[in-house]
């Protein structure tokens, strides 16, 4: 089933200056997709669109059929959608459980676990941890939410080499093992590489 | 995660801004607190002040003028007091007879010999308890009461001439008119007068040995209107009801003195051109206003407190807040409410505030008694030499001077107080939280994260 759809969409800053065009695109459960594309061609744009940050000035946005203005975006971001960041944007009061409690009244620690970190890592205060720790604890939030839309922003942005590759592992799996709908905006042809449809944006010529 | 829970655990671990912000509160509410203590305790001085030391007039015939022909009486009296605001009135009468078996402190007759060494000040009252002796404090009821309206042949005895005369509550003595003191030919017959009540004369103005025995104090004799009323009758051989030293009247509130005074003046039937009406709250007027300026005074503290604390509270919290940009675009991106955010941001100030609160509590206990009494000393003792020049109640030989004890001062902080600073802090805290978290409220969730990126 289609768990995101995107109909002729149109976002611009200043009008007569589109950054987005006519965008169609249709996102299901269970896939990875990649967006790529120069920078500035708005594919951080295009996912705050996705995530119910932003609204389109033109065109549809539908999750599972439902227009994002009828669920309500902040129900849509609680319910629907989570965010991994760059800078895994985590809590700094907070332990990685702590964290990952923000989303999900479960037990958070069996999913930190999951992804690899210790016990006694995931009860200390989260700057504390690596970055690629910490972008575990991100995606762990994301997948202890429930939500079947994952978005990720350039989330192997700050990582080295080694553990970039981990963390796409962990979100390709987050797709095919949670049966979650995977998005990522990224430069890196090595996380494409790993996605089940890749999408390519153009800069709109001014 | 609740909002409580992230409140809690923002508190607990960002331990520098929770302790700063605990000591700024603890310092904003123990100003508050004890400019609150000492501000109530002053209204309240007043306002009891305004009961005590109430102000009051007097309707008296004007001897200045060649003829009267409107008198104090009764019915005149029963006029005035249909009017709203008086309390109470004290009619007066004074005369001078003589207590040939009563022995009275010794003055300037008693020296040269002379039959007036036993004469004494007789004054006539309604209400004993009004006459301006007793009502500044300046005498005081040691034994059994006041002279009431309604009673007949009654008196009340200095301490002096009981003691000397062995006289005690519920005794009888007897005085008459001789032609000392009334000028009569043949002396009257004798009035006997029962001892209800004997006062303790603390207050001696200029007694000397050349002070005629009659205006020696102890030697004044307080009686009822009856009893007055009958001397008048044998002293001038009428059945007038009139009141030689007019009435006072005494106001509820002295502030309305003078709207008061207006009404009576605006009585019909009234010949002001045989009467004379003087107004008096100068002991109001002199003890109230270095009250009234305390008063004045702590209310600018407060609202000056009040007005740095919000400006210094809203820059340190807009200050915060700008570090919590990040925080509340996170939050957001999960659905996480605005309204959400910003009640945990209450809470967080909330759950400082309280014992912050209770920390104000013992300080401003322990400072505002002391602080206050500082104040007071500073604005309200330095009255201490104030004269009022002119009571002029009843017309009586002294020169008083304002009432020497200050009225009671002692700064405490009411649970009404405490309530109201209370209040006060949890609305500043409100407006300051509100006033912070306007960085966030005007933004959509992106502009948050833009930000935060």
């Amino acid at each position: 089933m289609t768990a995101l759809e995107v109909k002729d969409v149109f976002y611009w800053y200043t009008e007569g200056r589109p950054v987005l065009q006519g965008i169609n695109l249709s996102f299901e459960k269970g896939k990875m997709y990649v967006i790529l594309g120069p920078s500035g061609c708005g594919k951080t744009t295009l996912l705050s669109l996705l995530g119910g940050l932003d609204v389109p000035n033109k065109g549809q946005i539908l999750s599972e059929g439902r227009e994002l203005s009828e669920i309500g975006l902040e129900r849509y971001r609680h319910e629907r959608v989570s965010f991994v960041f760059q800078n895994y944007n985590l809590i700094d009061y907070m332990t990685p459980e702590e964290n990952v409690a923000l989303t999900t009244k479960q037990e958070p620690l069996s999913t930190l676990l999951q992804l690899g970190l210790t016990p006694e890592e995931a009860k200390r205060n989260v700057l504390k941890l690596s970055g690629g720790q910490q972008q575990r604890v991100a995606i762990a939030r994301a997948l202890a939410s429930q939500a079947p839309v994952i978005l990720a922003d350039e989330p192997t942005g700050n990582l080295d080499r080694a553990t970039a590759q981990e963390i796409t592992a962990i979100l390709k799996s987050a797709a095919k093992e949670y049966h979650r709908c995977v998005i990522v905006v990224t430069h890196s042809n090595e996380v494409a590489e790993e996605a089940d449809v890749v999408i390519r944006l153009e800069a709109i010529s001014k | 995660m609740s909002v409580y829970r992230r409140a809690f655990l923002y508190v607990t671990r960002k331990k520098g801004k929770t302790g700063l912000l605990l000591l700024i509160l603890t310092i904003l509410m123990t100003l508050i607190l004890m400019g609150t203590a000492i501000n109530r305790t002053t209204a309240q001085a007043s306002a009891r002040l305004r009961e005590e030391l109430g102000g009051y007039f007097k309707i008296m015939p004007d001897y200045r003028k060649m003829s009267i022909n409107q008198r104090v009486d009764q019915a005149l009296v029963d006029r005035v007091m249909e009017i709203n605001g008086i309390k109470a009135y004290n009619a007066l009468d004074v005369h001078y007879l003589t207590v040939g078996e009563l022995s009275l402190k010794p003055g300037r007759f008693t020296m040269e010999g002379d039959s007036k060494a036993q004469m004494a000040r007789f004054l006539g009252n309604t209400s004993s308890e009004l006459h301006e002796y007793f009502y500044l404090k300046l005498f005081s009821l040691a034994e059994g009461r006041h002279i009431e309206p309604g009673d007949r042949g009654k008196a009340l005895l200095s301490k002096t001439i009981a003691e000397q005369n062995g006289l005690k509550v519920g005794d009888v003595f007897s005085a008459r008119m001789t032609e000392e003191t009334a000028g009569a030919e043949t002396p009257g017959p004798d009035f006997y007068f029962d001892v209800i009540g004997i006062y303790d004369e603390g207050y001696q103005e200029g007694t000397n040995q050349n002070t005629p025995e009659c205006d020696i104090t102890s030697n004044f004799i307080f009686i009822d209107a009856a009893a007055s009323q009958a001397i008048k009758e044998q002293e001038y051989g009428s059945n007038s009801l009139a009141f030689r030293g007019g009435a006072v009247f005494f106001v509820k509130d002295p502030k309305k003195l003078d709207d008061i005074v207006a009404d009576v003046e605006d009585l019909e039937g009234m010949d002001w051109e045989s009467l004379r009406l003087t107004a008096n709250n100068s002991a109001y007027q002199s003890c109230m206003e270095p009250l009234e300026r305390l008063e004045g005074m702590t209310s600018l503290l407060v609202g000056v407190i009040v007005i740095i604390g919000v400006v210094l509270l809203s820059l340190l919290l807009m200050l915060w807040e700008r570090d919590r940009i990040h925080e509340a675009g996170v939050l957001m991106s999960f659905g996480i409410s605005k309204w959400n955010i910003l009640w945990q941001h209450f809470l967080e100030c909330m759950a400082v505030f309280l014992p912050a609160f209770c920390l104000a509590l013992v300080i401003s206990m322990s400072l505002s008694g002391w602080i206050g009494g500082w104040l007071y000393d500073g604005t309200v003792a330095r009255e201490d030499d104030r004269q009022v020049q002119e009571y002029g109640m009843a017309n009586e030989p002294i020169s008083l001077k304002a009432l020497e004890e200050q009225p009671a001062f002692e700064v405490k902080l009411s649970l009404s107080g405490a309530a109201l600073s209370g209040g006060v802090g949890v609305l500043l805290i409100g407006i300051c939280v509100g006033a912070a978290f306007l960085v966030i409220v005007r933004r959509k969730p992106r502009e948050l994260l833009t930000i935060m990126e």
